[in-house]
C-alpha cells in the first residue's frame, strides 16, 4: 500500500513537471506575442511588392510606392500595419522604448532582408529600389 | 541607399558615438553637396529616436524585435 503510494506520488510529480515545461514555454512567448493576422493579406502584399507596388518604410509600416492599390490590397496593408502596431507596442512596452523606436528598430531589419528589385524608404529619404 | 547601409553597419561595428556620427555625417554630406536647402531640417529629425537610444536598450531592443518578426511571419 505504501510502495503503491510513493509510486503514485511520484507519476503525479513527474506529470506536474511535464506539464510545467510547456507552460514555461509560453510565458516566454507572451512576452512577444503572435497576433491574429491572415495569410491572404500577406499573400496579396507579397505580390504587390514583387510588383513595386508595395515597399518598406523606415517608421516599420507598409507603404504604397506608386500608383492606387485596388480596395484589396489596401485592407490587406491597412491589416498588416494594423497587426505590426500591436507587436511594436508590445516590444515597446517589455523593453522600455516607445513603440516608434520599436518600429524604427524593426525597420532597420527588414531593409536588410527586402530582396532585390524591391522598393524600401528610409526616414526622412525617398523610395528606394534595392 | 548604401549611404543607410553603411550607417546601419558602421552602428553595430563602431558604436553609438560612431554611429552617430555617421548619422549625422550623411546628411551633411548631403548638404556640402547640395548647397543649403531647408529640406535637411525634415530629414535629419526622425531618424534619431532610434539612434538616440543607449547601446544596451537598442541590443535587446533588437534582440526582441529579431523574435517578433520570427513569431509573426505574417506580418513580416
Amino acid at each position: 500500500m505504501k510502495r503503491n503510494f510513493t509510486a503514485r506520488l511520484a507519476a503525479g510529480l513527474a506529470a506536474i513537471s511535464f506539464a510545467a515545461a510547456p507552460i514555461a514555454a509560453s510565458a516566454l512567448l507572451a512576452a512577444t506575442p503572435a497576433y491574429a493576422q491572415s495569410s491572404t493579406a500577406k499573400a496579396a502584399v507579397d505580390a504587390a511588392k514583387a510588383q513595386g507596388i508595395v515597399g518598406e518604410q523606415g517608421d516599420g509600416y507598409l507603404g504604397v510606392v506608386s500608383g492606387a492599390p485596388d480596395a484589396a490590397l489596401k485592407a490587406a496593408i491597412a491589416e498588416i500595419n494594423a497587426g505590426r502596431a500591436k507587436v511594436y507596442q508590445s516590444t515597446a512596452a517589455s523593453t522600455g522604448v516607445t513603440s516608434q523606436a520599436a518600429g524604427e528598430a524593426t525597420a532597420k531589419q527588414l531593409f536588410a532582408k527586402v530582396p532585390g528589385g524591391q522598393y524600401y524608404k528610409p526616414l526622412g529619404g525617398n523610395w528606394t529600389r534595392k | 541607399m548604401t549611404a543607410f547601409l553603411r550607417t546601419g553597419l558602421a552602428a553595430g561595428l563602431l558604436g553609438t558615438n560612431a554611429a552617430l556620427l555617421a548619422v549625422v555625417a550623411a546628411p551633411v554630406a548631403a548638404v556640402a553637396l547640395s548647397g543649403c536647402t531647408p529640406t535637411v531640417k525634415v530629414e535629419v529629425a526622425p531618424i534619431n529616436i532610434y539612434a538616440k537610444l543607449d547601446a544596451d536598450v537598442r541590443v535587446r531592443l533588437d534582440k526582441e524585435v529579431q523574435q517578433a518578426i520570427q513569431q509573426n511571419p505574417n506580418l513580416f
